[in-house]
């Protein structure tokens, strides 16, 4: 009986103790009040500005020492002397170059690059980050934290694109290329011939840009037929249908999946617990979010000109080639861009299943 | 006698079950913040259109603390065409309705409401009705005026109404105050077990993440359209959640939605803070417990939480009961500690103390947090359950006056300790 008794009172202490025994094997770090940014504004290129800043200043106030005077002191190469520092094909240091800058050979570059003019990097280059006002990733490239241009960001296929590619104007991306984030005022997925000649579409007609959404919801609905219009947003809890060439005035929330089929329009934004399909040339005005994944048909159009859309997804964004996304794509797996023929083979192996 | 001894023994297996359910909801949560799937938040969207707002800031007698929540969202990111803000004054009887107005003067987008009539009803919620009807803003953002918004907050908030089925959102709480004495290190623990864990868990696992009346946002037409908020109800925050739900709508989370607060730093004025929300609260229970079951928008696990959120400020209450039971069996010679069952009670009784932010909760939110000196007052908040059974089961009785005798309740504020802290935070 007495050890009954000491027992549960044992179990009874242990357990009272227990969470906080398993809290202090954990590393902790703050003391008293948690820190609140009170002044973080949200940027998508926040880490490019935050860096081209400081490289802009160090540089000046440096001159040609060779030296940076960061918060530590920091060794740099000029990129017209690269020639003379590449190691077994490794450049170890940071490199600056005030002009235009061009790799002829695949080279790992294990410092950030900060160029004032146009980056060429060659086929299968990898890279730790690089800033400049036009930037072109050849082919297998691979950054491993992240890429941004205050003008053009040209991306060749199978480049692994890091946590985030950016750019303040322009964003074209060829297939085969995996990314986490992107953020462009447009952002363009196309074939290895059309990357090359990508430029920077011409704004939309003002008019063109207001829309009328429907904000009156009508819950549980399965499925808008072809062809048809819903002029109101829709709330389901089911998963939702939107046939050929339908269009939808207001908004979409599923709480489970939505699949859009062919030349759909959605003047608002779409919501969904599970994955969001999108088939070829879907309209989209406003901002596609997923608990699940993303897929984003050929031809699709997210958002418009001018304007800052998202598409997100928790699991996966896939973006077919001749998709464009005015805005921000982003996901917390993996996100690629893939050829149409591709795309279409997963859509209907997803449909088969 | 043995059938007295047959029904105080049932209530008390009674509560072991509800304990040993309690229990187990909060380690699905603890588990599910630790290990499990965290559903992406809506601020990760980046957009360029944005809903107008308008931020309401209920104040009585408020000098002491109004500048800091002003002066914060003056430094605000939203756009000032798409905001507006509107300070209710409240049957304040010091500066604070001529500090107000002078802030009215020097910004076009702050306006004040003054409420001063004798017939007028006071409190929170029939300010806020007021100040609804004045607001343009088709987004209704809560704060109360001991409130620090940070630059990107109304943003963050704002964004979640995007969704067409978010009635409305809720942002973090995080006291500012948190070193000032042992209650406010005990409040912080809370505040992290709270937010960090239990909140959004519930987010994660889709179920209802409850509106806390400040830091958040709500749809101004659907509360306007369903007649504002009851101003005899001291909770309008509960109100409005099981409201949004019993309507179709859903409330979210958003755990990067942080605001500074100040917490209590006295345990009387705790106390009664928790009375007054032991008391709103169970009058929501009694409200919403037949709409909660009989609801056609929940699923069967959005019913179970929410009537163990229902229920979550009446169980110190029937802990408080047990207790009685518990002695009263003593006395008649039929409690014996060496049953089998009591490890079960021990177990129970052990992983709901604190009832809505236990043990396991917050040592949780402390590692996710990285509080560290904070956590060696863990094991003290055993002892604040029962300073807390005690006022809650004062609530509850109180709820139970207030609907039995249909009184109008009065609104107890909140005393503020204001002081500018060393990082002038």
């Amino acid at each position: 009986m007495i050890v009954c008794f000491a027992g549960i009172v044992i179990t009874f202490v242990v357990m009272t103790m227990l969470p906080f025994m398993l809290s202090l094997g954990v590393p902790r770090d703050v003391e008293g009040t948690l820190v609140v940014r009170s002044d973080n504004k949200r940027d998508p290129r926040y880490f490019a500005k935050s860096f081209r800043s400081i490289m802009e200043k160090a540089f000046e106030e440096s001159g040609k020492d060779g030296i940076l005077h960061l918060s530590k002191d920091e060794s740099y190469i000029l990129g017209e002397e690269l020639g003379t520092h590449i190691k077994n094909g490794r450049v170890d240091s940071l490199v600056i170059s005030p002009q235009n800058f061009e790799t002829a050979e695949a080279l790992t570059f294990s410092k950030e690059i900060y160029v004032r003019g146009e980056a060429k990097l060659a086929s299968g280059s990898v890279l730790r980050a690089i800033s400049a006002q036009n930037v072109t990733l050849g082919v297998n490239s691979r950054i491993y934290r992240w890429s941004d241009a205050e003008e053009k960001m040209t991306v060749f296929p199978g480049v692994k694109l890091g946590s985030s590619c950016t750019s303040r104007r322009y964003l074209a991306v060829s297939e085969g290329c995996f990314f986490l984030k992107l953020y462009a005022p447009t952002v363009e997925v196309l074939n290895r011939n059309q990357v090359a000649q990508a430029h920077e579409p011409e704004a939309e007609p003002e008019e063109f840009m207001v829309l009328p959404i429907m904000e009156d919801v009508v819950i549980n609905w399965k499925k808008v037929n072809a062809d048809d219009t819903a002029d109101h947003s829709i709330v389901t809890p089911y998963r939702l249908f939107v046939g050929n060439h339908a269009v939808v005035m207001g908004h979409i929330k599923s709480k489970k999946g939505i699949h859009l089929g062919r030349g759909v329009i959605v003047y608002g934004n779409i919501f969904a617990e599970k994955a969001i399909v999108m088939e070829d040339g879907c309209r989209i005005y406003g901002n596609v979010f997923s608990q699940g994944s993303v897929y984003v048909g050929p031809g699709c159009v997210i958002g418009r000109v001018g304007r800052t859309k998202s598409v997100i997804g928790r699991q996966s964004v896939i973006l077919s080639e001749g998709a464009v996304v005015y805005g921000y794509v982003g996901c917390e797996h993996k996100g690629y861009t893939v050829e149409s023929g591709r795309f279409k083979k997963m859509i209907q192996k997803a449909k088969e299943t | 006698m043995d059938v007295v001894v047959a029904v105080l023994k049932g209530y008390f297996i009674f509560n072991i079950i509800i304990m040993l359910l309690y229990a187990v909801r909060h380690y699905i949560f603890s588990y599910s913040r630790m290990f499990g799937k965290q559903k992406v938040s809506y601020r990760d969207i980046y957009d360029s259109d944005y809903p107008k707002v308008s931020v309401l800031i209920p104040m009585h007698n408020e000098e002491l603390v109004l500048n800091q929540v002003l002066d914060s969202l003056i430094q605000c990111d939203y756009d000032r065409d798409k905001l507006e803000i509107i300070g209710i004054n409240d049957h304040s009887d010091d500066k604070t309705g001529e500090i107000l107005d002078g802030y009215c003067a020097k910004y076009p987008y702050i306006h004040a409401l003054h409420r001063s009539g004798e017939k007028e009803l006071r409190g929170k919620p029939a300010g806020l009705n007021d100040a609804m009807e004045i607001a343009t803003g088709d987004i209704i953002i809560v704060f109360d005026a001991d409130y620090r918004p940070s630059v990107n907050l109304i943003k963050k908030l704002a964004t979640a109404f995007k969704d067409p089925q978010v009635g409305a959102v809720m942002g973090r709480v995080i006291p500012v105050n948190a070193n000032t004495n042992l209650l406010t290190t005990l409040l912080n623990l809370e505040r992290t077990g709270g937010y960090q864990v239990d909140q959004q868990a519930r987010y994660n696992l889709g179920l209802i993440p409850q509106y806390g009346g400040t830091v958040g946002g709500f749809r101004k037409d659907v509360i306007l359209k369903t007649g504002g908020f009851d101003t005899k109800v001291l909770a309008e925050d509960t109100e409005l959640t099981y409201r949004l739900y019993t309507l179709g709508y859903i409330v979210v989370y958003d755990n990067s939605a942080e605001c500074y607060e100040e917490s209590p730093e006295t345990w009387d004025v705790r106390g009664r803070q928790i009375r007054r929300w032991a008391r709103g609260h169970n009058e929501v229970l009694f409200k919403y417990l037949g709409k909660t079951v009989k609801s056609k928008f929940l699923s069967f696990w959005q019913k179970a939480d929410a009537l163990f959120l229902l229920f979550v400020y009446m169980i110190p209450f029937l802990l408080f009961l047990s207790i009685i039971d518990c002695v009263v069996l003593f006395f008649l010679g039929k409690m014996n500690i060496m049953d089998y069952w009591w490890v079960f009670l021990l177990f129970g009784f052990y992983n709901a103390w604190g009832n809505f932010a236990p043990f396991y909760e917050i040592s949780a939110g402390a590692i996710l947090d990285g509080l560290n000196k904070e956590l060696y007052a863990l094991p003290l908040l055993s002892f604040s359950f029962y300073f807390y059974m005690w006022y809650i089961t004062c609530g509850f009785l109180d709820a139970v006056a207030d609907v039995v005798t249909a009184r109008n309740v009065t609104w107890d504020k909140t005393k503020r300790f204001h002081k500018e802290n060393e990082n002038g935070r």
